[in-house]
């Protein structure tokens, strides 16, 4: 893999940056170079919330996105207003229960949907790990690390030791859909 | 063997890793977006650390107050951003003046005024140089990456110390929030002030013009005079004398540009050959990397010269490039301000093209730049 550029989008505490970050580390732990600008809206609350990450097996020289392989969008506002980045036939993943995607949309991208915020919901009682959810479908369609580098992220990554096993749960069960 | 951690860290966190590596134990600031980071960091660790945390109460305040501290024997950082580095000038100047060690990282944003706070910029560079009244020269140092971050202010404290000299660091926004993969060493080898060892060493004098004179801790019980006005080898204000003033503007003038060597450090590359050249620095430098190697695939040879130290600055480099180049490209983040330095150097032996672009966030685009190089050449 040379070089992979992706966007995740959403809303603030949809848990987005906190996402690039395990995506990040992971990259880091398979040896790989990685580069994460974040922009957020200035609204305190309810504002939008952006994590650009560039991924590649060489050195990055130019650390910024400009055509995307991958989006990931967890609000109906930020999948209109990136899609336009998303180079032709590039993955689009998304929250099936919160963005609706059109066939004209499906034809044009790969599209990947996952219910995350339900199946985070019902594997380990909270909506909070939609987030790693939809990491583990990215990672599953996408094949950019192996799932263990990703688990051992979230290890180190978490703060909250109690949150660790429900994170890799919901990793897990994101993985799954799209890679059995 | 030095121990490395690898890290993945914003640029701004990786000032303040290799503000604690350098051994800085005092930190003063006033938050001011987007340098706060690297004042939240500091915050955090360096109490853990022993270290003073301290948040003035203002700019002002802050740059007097780390004045203080390097003359309590403290390794000192600060950081900031355009408005508050204006108001920082006066102190920054008492501080060359008075040889004072410290370290001034400023996080360039959109100006001026309050401008665009959270938007990235490059428009402080001639401000970092030439903000301070009278004839000054203090060293400016720009990192283009997280890594180059940790370097460079560990080698800022260096120059500080061992020049007596405030030394300014200058990022922009972009590389301040930007996260990369970092390694950080685990300790360096930073110049220990000297001491006078007995009176016959003056604190404001020194025989050799590139050595700093030793300087004596305050609170120790050595009698030294600290002034902001024209001094002579012990301190004595001295505001009529030619020659008084003029040793001492000429020496502290010599201090930094006869140690150039030591400070100037660039990259050059693809320069043996170059038709279309580039001369950069900071943020700005990762786009021209992109665009020269998008350049040479489509068989146009292109390099450039990016510029680590801003000042004191060499022009050697940025001559070389142009002898081979038909034209020189000078892309940044202001209305034009490196591009004056290229002028200077290179007159009109090449074609320069000044490509400033600023606000709102925007970055120069690696394909903006092979567009352009490509119809300044014709192809």
């Amino acid at each position: 893999m040379a070089r992979l550029e992706l966007r995740l989008a959403g809303l603030g505490g949809h848990g987005i940056i906190f996402m690039g970050r395990i995506l990040g580390y992971a990259a880091i732990y398979a040896g790989k170079d990685v580069a994460m600008a974040t922009s957020y809206s200035p609204a305190q609350r309810g504002g939008w919330s952006k994590a650009d990450l560039v991924i590649s097996d060489e050195p990055i020289d130019y650390p910024l996105v400009s055509q995307l392989d991958v989006l990931v969008a967890t609000t109906q506002e930020m999948l209109m207003s990136e899609l336009n980045n998303l180079k032709p036939n590039g993955i689009l993943i998304v929250d099936r229960d919160l963005v609706k995607v059109s066939d004209e949309i499906c034809s044009k991208y790969k599209v990947y949907a996952a219910s995350a915020m339900r199946i985070s919901e019902e594997i380990i009682g909270t909506s909070r790990a939609a987030n790693m959810v939809l990491l583990g479908v990215l990672v599953a369609v996408t094949s950019i690390v192996e799932p263990k580098y990703v688990e051992e992220s979230i290890r180190n990554t978490v703060r909250r030791k109690e949150m660790i096993e429900p994170n890799i749960k919901a990793f897990n069960k994101g993985y799954s859909i799209y890679k059995k | 063997m030095i121990n490395l951690r690898r890290a993945f860290l914003t640029g701004n966190e990786a000032i303040a890793e290799g503000a604690l590596v350098a051994g800085c134990n005092f930190y003063v600031g006033y938050p001011i977006t987007p340098s706060s980071e690297i004042m939240h960091y500091m915050a955090r660790e360096l109490p853990k650390r022993g270290g003073v945390f301290f948040q003035a109460e203002d700019e002002i305040a802050t740059i007097n107050i780390a004045i203080g501290a390097s003359w309590g024997g403290a390794r000192v950082m600060t950081a900031t951003s355009g408005p508050g580095f204006s108001l920082m000038q006066e102190g920054i100047g008492y501080a060359i003046m008075t040889e004072t060690p410290l370290v001034i990282v400023n996080v360039m944003r959109v100006g001026p005024a309050t401008g665009q706070a959270t938007k990235s910029a490059q428009g402080d560079l001639m401000q970092a140089r030439w903000g301070r009244h009278g004839d000054q020269v203090a060293p400016v140092l720009a990192p283009e990456s997280p890594q180059e971050c940790i370097e460079l202010v560990i080698k800022a404290f260096a120059i500080s110390e061992e020049l007596r000299v405030p030394v300014i660091v200058l990022i922009d926004e972009f590389i301040a929030h930007m996260r990369e993969v970092v390694e950080i060493p685990s300790e360096v080898r930073i110049p220990i002030r000297r001491r006078p060892k007995d009176p016959s060493e003056t604190p404001f004098g020194s025989p050799d013009p590139r050595v700093a004179p030793p300087m004596p801790p305050l609170g120790e019980g050595y009698y030294v005079l600290v002034t902001g006005s024209t001094h002579n080898e012990l301190g004595y204000r001295d505001t009529r004398s030619f020659e008084t003033h003029f040793k001492l503007a000429k020496r502290l003038w010599n201090k930094v540009w006869l140690n150039i060597d030591k400070l100037f450090e660039y990259e050059a590359w693809g320069i043996e050959d170059s038709e279309i050249g580039f001369v950069t620095f900071g943020s700005t430098s990762r786009s021209v990397r992109r665009a020269c190697k998008l350049l040479r695939s489509k068989g146009i040879k292109a390099g450039y010269v990016r510029l680590k130290t801003l000042w004191p600055l060499k022009l050697d480099p940025i001559v070389e490039l142009s002898e081979k180049s038909r034209a020189v490209i000078v892309p940044e983040l202001s209305l034009g301000q490196l591009v004056l330095d290229v002028e200077r150097g290179i007159g009109d032996s090449a074609k320069i093209i000044s490509y400033g672009k600023v606000g709102g966030g925007e970055p120069i685009y690696p394909s903006e730049l092979v567009k352009l190089a490509s119809k300044v050449l014709g192809k």
